[in-house]
């Protein structure tokens, strides 16, 4: 009997090629999608978790209240010793500062690289396993170096390469003492190569005296069976007995690991801040697989319902002779089962063949293959299993009821019940496909948007070179860019310590405001150099610029934007030209005010700027380098950088690619939206060719009697279609309000956006009725141009 | 074998019933050949169709086999057609999917028959009626007759007591109905197997032992 019924779903499968092909394609594609979409939310929510002792590790970070309101930062180098000394509760802590280098084997081969600073209790707070070097031990020196297997391979070619050395930033030999696993890749914060802390704080430095010198991320340990919240507690009062410098009131924050990739807040950090995710995304993720597959297994039961109306003849002669209604459900399930099974082992196909593609535009590597997530295969399997048994229950049932002498009398009347139920499941589609239209064309406006924006600087034709602090060009650059600014094509330079879309430092500074006070501001501090305003073409709006004809311009003068003007409180920008401020030490008055450019993304809203001449900080050199012959160019660069900083291998960008460099997370976003949005239409389009290709079978004969009684072919695929497009409509109106709340929301979290315009629902709109009207032709032309002759005596 | 006791059936159409049948009552014994006879819309189909338990008389008794099989649960129904009753319809009605050889098992497959045993019975059949050569075949390669043929291979492969026959000649032309019309009368004869037959053929009447005439759903007498 098994036999038979396999036999019967295989030569149908063969007999209705489109339905099948429609059921088989559309399932697979679901299972994919929900496949890869749960391995996303997976990986996302498992964050950390390798970690043993995941749940009791804490991220300490500083919250300090300025005037403006509070500062998210990391934490200062003494925290970690304090609360350890101070706290029983505490087993262990460890620290680690993430910054980035040029590292080199040898002269030829570089990459800038990100690397970490790390106590040695790094490796017995996080479950970092070393496969050689001893843990205790490995970072015993300054310049003490652990490398992951990866960057083993990647330098040395083989994990065995104890003793041997790299030079950073072309000038420092680290020494490899130890070769860890590579973290995984769902950690928060992940690095090839730890240095040990005792190379970044050295005799004469202050980080470790300094309360308000931040840039560490602080892990604490605590003992076994301690409330966490206990611990967290007792840190207000440990704060207030370790102020500040500029004395700013400040709290400790505890983030627990578990939490801190999801929902720890982003802390302000020179270099590479930590990886940080975002619960909307899982959200968007769960949704949308959860639809797909909604869409899908609608499909499916829609098809095989409408396909009961070709059946119908063939139950009825079952049922005649002999079937009972259970074995034409049996029937049926094994339909559904097959077809479910069938489209799992083509989904395992496409899965596979698209991994390399899911990696890329998830921009991070969530699978390494189905082999590596058997389990979730298996998973997927009983998914699979089920939804075939459900999506076929509701036509099995539907078809075992027929009653065999209408259907043998070939009166079958589609009932309006399922009529309704099939229209409305196609307007759900399609409203679905729209929404995801109209967030399509949201996302990349609003790219497009980011990427054209007049940002308030000049960033076209600006070659950046990231010359990594050495002093042979911080100590002496004048000469140097007086040298390369010789070289033909190259037509001024700029030095500075930061440059727009990089990140920059915060300090407290003071101004006098409005009121006559001094005005505490968490700044943004920029250091240039005389020629920076013009390099980038900043446009002042009041007082002057940095000039070398005032020798007080050195350090005593300072330049801000109009936010901080505002934050001030002046009304005028040329209120605030020569009121003193003091900074870092330093003191002097403001001399110019300039107006407001993006120096960060369009996500953030502009905040005061500060900018001062005074060497000592700079990194950045910018080239305004003509794009002409910009090949040789480079290459006379090259030559001459060589000459300039032995070594030092050259390292540059285009100003404009670093600022959008800030939008990889949004293009990776909008790539995502895309592929969503194609396979919703792509689905839509199966379910809706499935219904019009039944509805107009239904209708073969209507259609031959108008035809003998002189209907047009136009008028005969308007009557066909005529239906699809206000369902089409229907969509779009119940979509538009939908896409409209939801993109409202994401566009919020961007300070800078568009807004949103009727013409993207119009936009959206005609896009769905285009395809749908595609959709529909290949059916509804093939009935209207057909002989009516034939059509009627088929009947 | 069958009695129908003042059996009605009509239709809601508006305020008023159309009757399809009134005040029918007959007997057929078992081993008959009956002929139903009448003209369109006389009531022949629906008179079979409730014979053959595929639709319910809204009035009246009807006893197979001795049992009332008037109000019949679903799976009571389907043990009669599997058992005692086979159908041979006017449009053939063979699954398309299915070969000839496939179409005949069907009903064994219902049945509950083991492979050897499905076989033998297939094998049997096709060798009577001499269609061995086109076993593998799908009813949309043979001819009407052919199909009408394997029809009534199909119809008798569960060794039913008693056959119905929906015009089972109407779409073929005479020589096919000849052939056809002599199998029936074979089956009626050597196997002893009742056959009710809807038929517009005067003809086709001879090959039976009894007519019954139809008008607006009374029986002529």
């Amino acid at each position: 009997m098994i036999k038979h019924y396999f036999k019967t779903t295989f030569r149908y499968l063969r007999a209705y090629k489109l339905f099948s092909a429609i059921n088989l394609v559309g399932l697979a594609v679901a299972f994919s999608v929900v496949y890869y979409a749960v391995l996303f939310v997976h990986f996302e929510l498992s964050y950390d978790q390798f970690n043993t002792n995941a749940d009791r590790i804490l991220r300490l970070s500083t919250n300090v209240e300025t005037p403006a309101g509070i500062t998210h930062e990391t934490s200062a180098g003494a925290v970690a010793g304090a609360v350890q000394s101070t706290f029983p509760e505490v087993e262990n802590t460890t620290r680690i500062f993430l910054d980035y280098y040029i590292v080199q084997k040898d002269q030829d081969a570089y990459g800038e690289e990100t690397l970490a600073y790390a106590d040695p209790s790094v490796f017995s707070v996080f479950s970092f396993p070393l496969i050689s070097g001893n843990a205790a031990t490995v970072f015993n020196n300054p310049y003490a170096m652990v490398l992951s297997e990866t960057a083993a391979k990647k330098y040395f070619g083989t994990t065995d390469c104890i003793n041997k050395t790299l030079t950073l930033d072309g000038k420092i030999t680290a020494t490899v003492t130890g070769v860890m696993k590579d973290i995984p890749q769902n950690s928060h914060f992940r690095t090839d190569i730890f240095l040990s802390m005792s190379s970044l704080i050295k005799e004469g430095t202050n980080w470790m005296t300094n309360w308000s010198r931040f840039g560490f991320s602080t892990y604490v340990l605590l003992k076994e069976n301690t409330s966490a919240a206990g611990f967290t507690a007792k840190l207000a009062g440990f704060a207030k007995e370790h102020p500040l410098k500029n004395n700013l009131q400040y709290s400790l924050v505890a983030e627990p690991l578990n939490s801190l990739y999801l929902h720890g807040q982003a802390r302000g950090n020179k270099a590479g801040a930590t990886a940080s995710g975002n619960y909307t995304n899982i959200y968007v993720f769960s949704i949308v697989a959860i639809f797909v597959l909604f869409i899908a297994c609608f499909n499916f039961i829609n098809l095989t319902t409408a396909l009961s109306l070709k059946r119908a003849k063939e139950i009825g002669v079952r049922k005649v002779t002999g079937a009972t209604r259970q074995q034409l459900t049996y029937q049926f399930l094994t339909d559904a089962l097959t077809v479910s099974l069938i489209a799992f082992a083509i989904a395992v196909i496409l899965c596979t063949a698209l991994q390399p593609f899911v990696n890329n535009i998830t921009g991070k590597v969530i699978t390494t293959g189905m082999a590596g997530n058997i389990k979730f295969a298996g998973l997927f399997l009983l998914l699979a299993i089920a939804m075939g048994l459900l999506s076929g229950l509701y036509p099995a049932l539907v078809l075992a009821r027929f009653k065999p002498v209408s259907n043998l009398k070939g009166k079958f009347v589609n009932n309006v019940k399922g009529l309704i139920l099939r229209k409305g499941l196609v307007i759900t589609q399609f409203t679905i496909s729209i929404v995801l239209i109209i967030a399509t064309i949201v996302v990349y406006s609003q790219l497009n948007f980011m990427q054209n924006e007049n940002l308030g600087f000049k960033k076209e034709h600006n070659l950046v070179i990231d010359f990594h602090y050495d002093e042979r060009i911080s100590e002496h650059g004048e000469t140097v860019m007086a040298e390369l600014t010789g070289i033909p094509g190259i037509h001024s330079s700029s030095i500075s310590s930061s440059i727009p879309g990089r990140s920059n430092t915060k300090y407290p500074t003071t101004i006098e405001g409005e009121n006559k006070e001094p005005q505490e501001l968490q700044a943004d501090a920029y250091f240039v150099d005389y020629n920076f305003l013009k390099q980038y073409g900043l446009e002042l709006v009041a007082g002057r610029g940095f000039s070398k004809d005032f020798a007080g311009d050195m350090r005593d003068a300072m330049v801000i934007n109009e936010s901080a003007v505002k934050r001030l409180g002046f009304n005028n920008a040329a209120d605030a030209i020569g009121k003193p401020f003091s900074q870092r030490g330093g003191n002097g008055l403001v001399i110019g005010v300039i107006k407001d450019f993006h120096f960060h993304s369009l996500h953030e809203a502009i905040m005061p700027l500060t900018m001062q001449v005074s060497p000592g900080f700079f990194t950045f050199l910018t080239l305004d380098v003509a794009s002409e012959n910009m090949a040789s160019t480079v290459s006379a660069l090259q030559k001459k950088w060589s000459a300039i900083a032995p070594g030092l291998p050259l390292v540059y960008n285009f100003a404009d690619d670093t600022f959008n460099a800030q939008y990889k997370a949004d293009n990776q976003f909008g790539k995502l939206f895309i592929c969503f949005a194609v396979l919703s239409v792509f689905i839509s389009c199966l379910g809706l060719l499935g219904l019009t290709s039944f509805s107009t079978v239904q209708r073969t004969k209507e259609i031959g009697i108008r035809k003998v009684l002189g209907a047009s072919v136009a008028s005969i695929i308007a009557l066909l279609t005529k239906e699809f497009i206000g369902m089409v409509l229907i969509a779009l109106v119940v979509a538009t309000p939908i896409a409209a709340i939801s993109m409202k929301y994401w566009l919020n979290d961007f300070a800078y956006h568009i807004p949103i315009k009727a013409q993207y629902f119009l936009m959206a709109g005609m896009l769905a009725m285009l395809v749908a009207l595609l959709t529909l032709s290949v059916q509804s032309v093939k009935a209207a141009i057909a002989n009516p002759v034939k059509t009627l005596k088929t009947e | 074998m069958i009695q129908l006791k003042k059996i009605y059936k009509y239709y809601n159409t508006g305020s008023k019933k159309a009757y399809v049948l009134s005040d029918v009552s007959l007997d057929i014994a078992e081993g008959e050949f009956v002929s139903i006879m009448g003209p369109s819309g006389s009531g022949k189909s629906t008179l079979l169709h409730i014979l053959g338990l595929l639709e319910e008389a809204n009035e009246g008794e009807y006893l197979f086999l001795g049992e009332n099989v008037s109000k019949l649960t679903e799976k009571k129904r389907t043990e009669l057609h599997r058992n005692q009753i086979g159908f041979v319809f006017q449009a053939y009605h063979l699954i398309d999917e299915l070969t000839v050889y496939e179409n005949i098992e069907t009903p064994l497959l219902y049945k509950g028959l083991n492979s050897s045993e499905r076989k033998s019975r297939v094998a049997e059949l096709l060798d009577k009626f001499n269609i061995v050569g086109r076993k593998d075949l799908f009813p949309s390669q043979l001819s009407g007759g052919q199909q009408q043929l394997v029809g009534i291979a199909r119809a008798i492969a569960g060794n039913p007591k008693v056959i119905f026959a929906d015009e089972p000649t109407g779409n073929l032309h005479s020589d096919q109905a000849t052939e056809i019309m002599e199998l029936f009368k074979k089956l009626n004869e050597q196997e002893k197997v009742t056959i009710v037959q809807v038929t517009h053929s005067e003809h086709n009447a001879t090959y039976g032992n009894r007519v019954i005439r139809l008008k607006d759903g009374l029986i002529q007498r």
